[in-house]
């Protein structure tokens, strides 16, 4: 947990356009062992302005991790997900893709696209809850990601 | 259709007798009158009728003929020079023996009846009596000239033998009535121009009688050879008429030369009109945008010319009326001692079936695309519909794990109720989901394994298995051509219902299989609550459920999915049992994938 506690909370940002998955994951997140601190945008536009800091988003935190929905408005999940992995400013912060689809084209195209791992957000709210924290845990505790990835 | 018909419909002098002969036997009413009508009346379906040669093979005898009367009357005309007749020009040497302009006058007579037999505008029977007067006449100039030397009298019958090639009643009569007639007046007139014995002298009309009765009785025996041979003809005749499939043949120069009544119907024209016209006047083929085809590229007269055979289908016939058929041909060479001699076409109108195909091409694919959207909607609706179900579920299992102690019992209840309702529809989604995925999802059949399916089938059902503490066991399981996903999801749905519907003991379940021809016969036995026999056919449709949710929960589709995927494995399904005595599920593999060829095996 020291990691965690020198950096401050952990940066995660959730694209994600259904506001029940956000309070549903919120809830999750909330319940989870590290700090965190959550930020939200509804589309692919949206969330590529955020990473970029654009416009409204010019103060916005560059996040340590992504929890990317496919199915997106205006910009979906795929797109996103190419011109985050083709920019080099950004291509090492890890993204989730968490979604409803448990379809094999889209699995075999997120990992195309170099998504670092692919979820099928469970039905079972016990199990959803379960699995946002063990992504949470994962990739804040267990995996070691580049320093200065994230501005200290 | 079959019935026999007269071959020929124009009425013959003989027939004309023979129907005299009937009616003055019918006018005696008696038994024995009666017989010798109905003998006569046998005797008249005996005789041939006359005009049955096909058009080609009269043309053919006839200039035969033709040329052998022309043989005679030149013949004739040069025995006065050779013989050494007399060089005499008078107006009355042509009528006296011994000159030479008699014997060219003689010569000219014959000559006269072949300039007459080739007019083209006569009938036949009346061009083969003209022929047979020429070539009879010759004859009996013959037997004048050599001063009635009788041994020559044999010609007549070297003639008759002739005139027996246009199989026609015409130079019969012809020649029976000459030789009664010329040997009898001439016999009077100038006996030694026709006898050369004493006897015949003395009474002319007796031997006249006499030879015109040997011309008769050789007649006979010629006809009886002409009716077998046309009865031959007859029977090929009827054989190509009653043929479904148009028939022509061509001759070496491409005309038709005969043609069947079925070919004659679909060009709509009559036999006759066909017969002896080029084919391109009759049939125009057609190339694919419209315009008629070239001489040249037709197939047929490819076949005619060098003697290819072809087939063709789908071309297009035009009639000459400007309609169209679409046909499929086959035309063939017909060769006579290893020589071209024309070629036989048979084609048949295949406008009904091509526009079956047609409809048949446009349903299946109608059927296809709409198979395809119904299964992409299903797909999309089991998919979209998790996504607000997920909600329902999660939002009512998070007020009751928020709110857990703070709710009295009805409210617990309640939620108990709305996440069950949610948990089975997300059951029955999943379960459609499957059952659509079927088809779309389907992988290539290669060859499975199924001890390696039911084993790690027998592992995903490891939870259930120990829970109810069931023994499943299983015989050695042969290779097979499948999807092995599927064949899993059928081994997991039949062994998982053996568990499900278990009776008061653990259930014991067994898989087997056995070679039953060219499929294999799986097995899933147990020793459950079964199934009544009534039921055994329902069961695998789809949402039908002969329990209700409270004893055994389930979705409906299970059984639906089992049978779809062994259909889709060419194989099918069924069940066996009785209440209270377990039940046995059946279902079939083919031995290979139905497609491929028979000789591989997989066994």
């Amino acid at each position: 947990m020291g990691v965690e506690i020198m950096h401050g909370a952990a940066e995660i940002l959730l694209v994600e356009d259904n506001p029940g998955d956000v309070r549903l994951t919120r809830e999750a997140l909330k319940e989870g062992k590290i700090l965190n601190n959550v930020s939200v945008v509804e589309d692919g536009v949206e969330a590529l302005a955020f990473l970029r800091r654009e416009g409204k988003y010019a103060n916005a935190v560059r996040p340590d991790l992504i929890l990317l929905d496919l199915n997106l408005p205006k910009k979906d999940g795929r797109e996103v997900l190419a011109e985050i992995k083709v920019d080099p400013s950004l291509k090492k912060i890890p993204v989730v893709v968490l979604t409803t689809s448990a379809a094999e084209q889209d699995i075999l195209k997120t990992y195309d696209l170099h998504a670092n791992c692919y979820i099928t957000k469970p039905v079972d709210l016990e199990q959803f809850i379960k699995i946002v924290q063990l992504i949470e845990d994962f990739w804040f505790t267990i995996a070691r990601l580049p320093s200065g990835v994230r501005p200290l | 259709m079959l019935e026999a018909r007269p071959l020929a419909t124009k009425d013959s002098p003989v027939k004309i007798a023979v129907e005299a002969l009937k009616e003055f036997s019918m006018s005696k009413r008696t038994r024995d009158h009666r017989a010798v009508s109905e003998m006569i009346g046998s005797l008249w379906t005996f005789l041939p009728q006359g005009g049955s040669l096909p058009a080609d093979i009269w043309n053919k005898r006839h200039r035969f003929l033709l040329g052998l009367a022309w043989f005679h009357a030149v013949v004739i005309a040069l025995l006065g020079p050779l013989v050494g007749y007399t060089w005499e020009l008078s107006l009355s040497a042509p009528f006296r023996d011994g000159t030479v302009l008699h014997t060219v006058a003689e010569g000219l007579i014959v000559a006269v009846f072949a300039v007459l037999g080739s007019y083209g505008g006569a009938s036949r029977a009346v061009r083969a009596t003209l022929v047979g007067f020429g070539l009879i006449s010759s004859s009996a100039i013959l037997v004048h000239l050599s001063g009635g030397y009788i041994e020559l009298h044999f010609h007549f019958f070297v003639m008759l033998a002739f005139l027996a090639l246009y199989q026609d009643w015409g130079p019969y009569i012809l020649a029976i009535v000459y030789v009664a007639i010329h040997h009898g007046v001439v016999g009077v007139l100038w006996p030694e121009d026709v006898y050369n014995h004493s006897a015949a002298f003395n009474a002319p009309w007796t031997w006249a009688g006499i030879h015109a009765f040997f011309v008769l009785w050789a007649s006979v025996g010629s006809i009886i050879a002409w009716r077998f041979n046309e009865a031959a003809l007859a029977r090929a005749k009827l054989i190509l008429d009653v043929a479904g499939d148009g028939i022509y043949g061509l001759d070496a120069e491409g005309k038709i030369t005969f043609v069947n009544l079925a070919a004659a119907r679909m060009l709509g024209s009559e036999v006759k009109d066909i017969i002896g016209k080029p084919m391109n006047q009759v049939v125009v083929q057609t190339m694919a945008e419209g315009s008629p085809s070239p001489d040249s590229a037709s197939p047929i007269l490819l076949t005619v010319q060098d003697g290819t055979p072809c087939r063709v289908t789908n071309e297009i016939f035009r009639r000459k009326d400007g309609t169209s058929l679409l046909v499929d041909y086959v035309s063939n060479p017909i060769f006579e001692r290893d020589q071209l001699t024309g070629a036989v076409v048979a084609f048949r109108d295949v406008t009904y079936r091509k526009r079956t195909e047609e409809e048949l091409a446009k349903k299946a694919q109608e059927l296809a695309r709409s198979n395809a959207e119904l299964q992409h909607f299903a797909y999309i609706a089991s998919h979209d519909l998790q996504e607000p179900l997920r909600m329902v579920t999660s939002y009512v299992q998070l007020l009751a794990r928020r709110y857990k102690g703070k709710l009295d019992a009805d409210a617990e209840e309640f939620i108990a109720f709305a996440v069950d309702g949610a948990t089975r529809m997300t059951a029955l989604i999943n379960a459609l989901l499957a059952y659509s995925r079927v088809e779309t999802k389907g992988k290539e059949f290669e060859p499975v394994n199924c001890d390696a399916v039911v084993d790690s089938t027998l592992t995903t059902l490891q939870a259930a298995i120990a829970e109810s503490k069931a023994v499943v066991s299983r015989d050695p399981l042969p290779t097979v051509m499948a999807d092995a996903t599927q064949l899993g999801q059928l081994f997991q749905n039949l062994i998982g219902n053996g568990i499900k519907f278990r009776g008061v003991e653990s259930p014991r379940i067994h898989v087997s299989s056995e070679r039953n021809g060219k499929e294999w016969i799986f097995s899933v036995r147990d020793h459950g609550i079964g199934i009544d026999p009534q039921y055994a056919d329902r069961i695998f449709v789809m949402f039908q459920r002969l329990h209700t949710k409270g004893q055994y929960p389930g979705t409906g589709i299970g059984l639906a999915l089992c049978k779809k995927i062994v259909e889709r494995h060419g194989g099918r399904i069924w069940v066996e049992s009785q209440p209270g005595h377990g039940a046995t599920f059946y279902f079939t593999v083919p031995q290979v994938k139905p497609d491929r060829e028979e000789e591989r095996s997989w066994a």
